[in-house]
């Protein structure tokens, strides 16, 4: 680090005023046509970016950002330029500006203007690199630090920030626009964020865009109390004229809304859209008298996802249903990546009010890295809960982490040095909280001052490698009372030492107390109401059992944790919500249940049918048949695609039963044979394919669902390795149907024996025979017509 | 616009066509219903639009002040008598892209209605911004033509990126597209309404541009373009 960047964290850490430019791209709208790309003039007029910065500077700015905000590979794409030329040239202008002034060059990222996924088809590494790129070409160019602002998505902010901190020893400053509402478009909240970059320690953070200073002032409030960083607000000149997009708030309105920043902490301010040298010189002159407020000192712990913050304030449950231990379908769901299945179990354990899910995808033969990662993402895409990264493979958790959108639990270290070693580094550079075991090389120990004597290590350890002590969480571990019945004790106790005499938060898996006893539910919830009542604070348990929600429930409320017993009204007066499948009187047989669309009926009646039935026989005698008749009036037209999907639906809870059943007694997979669907390279809708998935699944076949925005080479790959002789394929837009046709190519090129189904809104027969397709998928049931025509 | 004037209500109608339904049957209609009250309580669709001044060329519409030009034979024959024209972006956000992943992994049936109640939400939002900047031009005596989008008739979809650089839409509403041109979030739609001095063009049957012409069986059957049959589903 040289003495500028020293001398700009010194400013930052004695919370003196540092004053940032205002808008470049209202200054240059003179000399753009909308649809030209600003940082193009950094090449053909440095001269005009220099003056503007030099207008900047003599307003009293004492950072000024380069104009690279939109210089990465995808926006310069066709422009004839490339991001190390424009970020040399912008860097260089600024600079050149910026030398007799001795002020602050920033290297600036904007969004790389995709969306990643789950909601866009850009991958976290993709983005990764491109912010990468620019960061090396940045700091080559001699740029003092670099500020990510405009930002929209956490995940794209994480990427940004990883690249720079791992590429470069630039400071790193950090802003997201939010909507009025508090969020910003992707749901992240002001917390999320705040918690988030807190914990990947970046230099300072706050707000930029989208709104002038009166609207941001209660959002920069709820970022306020998160952080102990630094605060940056560079607000708009009030809101956009809508008709003409001009701005309205004159200087010297905008300096005086922003003073009260002062009081919350902010230090760091600027301008955005619509400001001008006259409003950072009339902002300076404002605010210099005034002081910034000190940094606040204790911030209340919290994990979050993107768009939820858990305080650990009062117990909270961590979810347990993910992971393979003991669960035969689960393994199952492993061995197959049949993601949908893990992840529906995230989906249910937080509706049965989970505050974090444990997430554990180790199994012998399964690449628990990739695992790890890949179901981190999917989760995220549907959960809004934090996560615990369940593992005891330092890889497997890196990955774990830096696919985590939000701050996680590591779950878990032990007292054991060389897994100190290597884990907490990890733990600290993701800002992550830490699980302790209270155990080492030599076991468990049995008395309750053993185990608080390594719980005592364990926090040692993490405080030498720089996490705070409020991260760090300690398990003293449950024994199964069958067993080792005076062990249940010496647990309790020593949840009671680590919290009061260490002061730390402590988890518990609590549900291995009743192994091998009966009535595990009601050991399992004394056992827990016992452990809350000794100081814990994280119970690991399963939320589907009610009872035990309920107990935490309880307890937050006996202990004021839950305030006016708000949540605990909310959960217990409230009339179950109704669903839109609900079963009605209850009184159908299976295969009308299935006809009706009923689910929960439809699962119910199955495991009555198997009682005395043997699974198959309930598949192809009553299932099958159900299906085939709804199938057959659908194509007759008397019934229409929502009722044969409701049907299919309620099918599937059948078949989820009837696997459960095959697996638990030690039986294989029910497969009549495979079948790859995919969404092909480029194209994102994919409720077609999952449509014709529940169908084809019904009917027994076992599909390889292999998302969307599918590579062919992925596809030829899969369905050689696999054996596969049935590949349906789904594209929804014409500009993707391109990609439909490589496929087949690349498919048929490969000399693999298989048979071609395609399917999709703009597709017609015609089209489909001319691409090389065997079958033209009309609908989903067709889909099965030919599955059966193929496969038998 | 506030989002209970930008979509106060789904068309339990609209969402049948969307559907594919010819019927209205009670299960049907009630888990419409549901679904459309768990979107109307949880939904906020974000809109932008701006007008700008056309420059009528030979074989395309140029736009004054922007880099964009509009292609083909379709665009010039709705503008003709334009010399201006509002062009809008709108999408109904993230939250329900992630609605209906999250009833794609909870219950499949309730995904694909949900899907269409979207549908039918997104034309609704349309529509009812299309109102609301009619009135303001009706002040002026001046009349909005008919709303054309990328990829509609001879009108490449390849310009979805310059229609959201042209109302600077990733910034103001979230909306971005990709290399494919697919706009996401999912459901938002781009678009242009010229303004006419007189209401001659202003409405041409949306049925005339549509790729479905003279195969639509909504076309065929009902004397009302695009409606569901039968009529009867309330509205």
């Amino acid at each position: 680090m040289n003495h500028k960047q020293l001398s700009l964290r010194k400013q930052l850490a004695d919370r003196k005023w540092l004053f940032l430019d205002g808008a470049m791209g209202t200054m240059l709208q003179p000399y753009l046509r909308l649809g030209d790309r600003p940082e193009a003039l950094s090449f053909n007029k440095p001269q005009l970016i220099a003056d503007i910065h030099r207008q900047y500077l003599e307003s009293g700015a004492q950072v000024i950002y380069a104009n690279t905000f939109g210089a990465n590979a995808h926006k310069l794409m066709g422009t004839g330029l490339n991001t190390e030329q424009v970020i040399a040239a912008s860097v260089a202008a600024a600079k050149d500006a910026a030398a007799p002034y001795d002020a602050f060059v920033a290297l600036d990222l904007g969004p790389i203007g995709q969306l990643l996924e789950p909601a866009g088809l850009l991958t976290f590494q993709q983005a990764y690199d491109l912010f990468r790129q620019q960061a090396v070409a940045g700091e080559a160019a001699g740029a003092d630090l670099a500020v990510i602002e405009t930002m929209t998505d956490l995940a794209e902010v994480r990427a940004a920030v990883l690249a720079v901190k791992e590429n470069t020893s630039l400071p790193v400053f950090v802003t997201m626009t939010f909507e009025n509402t508090g969020r910003t478009f992707t749901g992240c909240s002001p917390e999320a964020f705040a918690y988030t970059l807190s914990g990947l320690g970046v230099d300072a953070i706050g707000i930029n865009c989208s709104l002038g200073p009166k609207e941001i002032f209660p959002i920069a409030q709820r970022m306020a109390a998160c952080t102990s960083l630094p605060l940056i607000v560079k607000a708009n000149a009030g809101l956009p004229d809508p008709k003409d997009n001009s701005y309205a708030v004159t200087p010297e309105l905008f300096a005086q809304q922003m003073e009260p920043f002062a009081q919350l902490g902010v230090s760091v301010v600027g301008g955005c859209c619509g400001t001008t040298p006259a409003h950072i010189r009339a902002l300076r002159n404002a605010l210099e008298p005034l002081r910034p407020a000190q940094a606040k000192e204790t911030i209340p712990p919290a994990v979050c996802s993107s768009s939820q913050v858990v305080t650990i304030d009062g117990v909270r449950i961590i979810g347990e249903r993910i992971n393979p231990t003991g669960k035969k379908r689960f393994q199952q769901a492993l061995r197959d990546h049949d993601l949908d299945y893990i992840i529906a179990q995230g989906v249910q354990q937080q509706d049965a009010g989970a505050h974090i899910l444990d997430v554990n995808v180790g199994l012998p033969g399964i690449d628990e890295p990739l695992m790890m990662e890949q179901v981190v993402r999917s989760l995220q895409g549907v959960t809004a809960l934090p996560l615990q990264i369940d593992s005891s493979d330092p890889v497997a958790i890196e990955r774990g982490l830096r696919a985590c959108n939000g701050i996680a639990i590591v779950n878990s270290v032990n007292g054991e040095q060389e897994i100190l070693d290597r884990i907490l580094p990890i733990v600290k550079k993701y800002g992550a909280f830490v699980v302790g075991l209270t155990l080492d090389s030599n076991g468990i120990p049995k008395t309750a001052e053993q185990r608080f004597e390594i719980a005592q290590r364990i926090l040692d350890a993490a405080l030498a490698t720089g996490i705070p002590k409020e991260k760090v969480l300690i398990d003293c571990l449950t024994l199964t009372v069958s067993a080792q019945q005076s062990q249940a004790a010496e647990t309790l106790r020593a949840i009671r030492m680590v919290r009061q005499q260490l002061g730390l938060h402590t988890v518990l898996g609590v549900s291995n107390i009743s192994f091998g006893l009966p009535n595990r539910e009601l050991l399992n919830h004394s056992f827990l109401s016992a452990a809350m009542e000794n100081g814990l604070t994280l119970p690991i348990l399963n939320p589907n059992i009610p009872s035990m929600t309920a107990a935490v429930a309880a307890f937050n409320v006996l202990h004021g944790f839950d305030k006016d017993a708000v949540d605990y009204i909310r959960r217990f007066s409230e009339e179950p919500a109704p669903v839109a499948s609900a079963p009605s009187a209850g009184s159908h047989d299976l295969a009308t249940a299935v006809k009706k669309g009923l689910r929960d009926e439809a699962a119910l009646r199955t495991r009555e049918l198997l009682e005395h039935q043997e699974p198959m026989d309930v598949v192809n005698q009553v299932l099958i048949p159900a299906l085939d008749q709804v199938g057959a009036d659908f194509e007759k037209g008397t019934l229409f695609l929502p009722q044969l999907i409701n049907a299919a639906a309620a099918s599937q809870e059948a078949f989820a039963v009837i696997k459960e059943r095959i697996l638990s007694a030690g039986g294989s997979n029910v497969s009549k044979g495979k079948i790859i669907l995919a969404t092909v390279k480029g194209d994102i809708h994919d409720i077609g394919k999952n449509i014709v998935k529940v169908l084809l699944e019904n009917y027994g076949y076992q599909v390889i669902d292999l998302g969307r925005d599918v590579p062919p080479e992925q596809i030829v790959q899969t369905a050689i390795a696999e054996n596969v002789r049935l590949v349906g394929l789904s594209a929804l837009m014409t500009t993707t149907l391109k990609s439909m046709e490589e496929t087949i190519r690349q498919l048929r090129a490969s000399g693999h024996p298989c048979k071609i189904m395609v399917g999709g809104a703009v597709l017609t027969e015609s089209y489909a025979m001319e691409i090389g397709a065997d079958y033209y998928a009309k609908d989903a049931k067709r889909s099965a017509d030919i599955a059966r025509e193929v496969l038998g | 616009m506030p989002a209970q004037s930008l979509l106060p209500e789904i068309n339990p109608a609209e969402v049948l066509r969307y559907l594919g339904c010819r019927c209205s049957c009670d299960d049907l209609l009630e888990q419409i219903r549901t679904l459309s009250a768990e979107i109307l309580c949880r939904i906020r669709p974000r809109t932008v639009f701006r007008e700008f001044q056309l420059n009528m060329k030979p074989h395309s519409v140029e736009i004054v002040g922007a880099t964009m030009a509009l292609p083909g034979n379709d665009i010039r024959n709705l503008l003709a008598n334009c010399h201006h024209a509002v062009f809008f972006a709108v999408t109904l956000g993230m939250e329900m892209d992630s609605f209906l992943r999250q009833k794609q992994l909870s219950n499949m049936g309730d995904a694909l209605v949900l899907d269409a109640c979207l549908s039918a939400a997104i034309d609704a939002v349309c529509n009812n911004l299309r109102n609301s900047v009619q009135e303001q031009y009706a002040a002026q005596n001046c009349f909005l033509t008919a709303g054309f989008s990328p990829g509609y008739g001879d009108l490449p979809i390849s310009l979805q990126q310059d229609f959201l650089a042209l109302l600077d839409a990733q910034r103001k509403i979230g909306l971005t597209c990709t290399s494919e041109s697919i706009l996401i979030p999912q459901k938002s739609v781009t678009g242009l309404w010229g303004i006419a001095d007189s209401p001659g063009n202003t409405a041409p049957s949306r049925c005339n541009s549509c790729s479905m012409h003279g195969k639509c069986p909504y076309q065929l059957e009902s004397s009302r373009p695009c409606d569901p049959l039968p009529t009867d589903a309330p509205s």
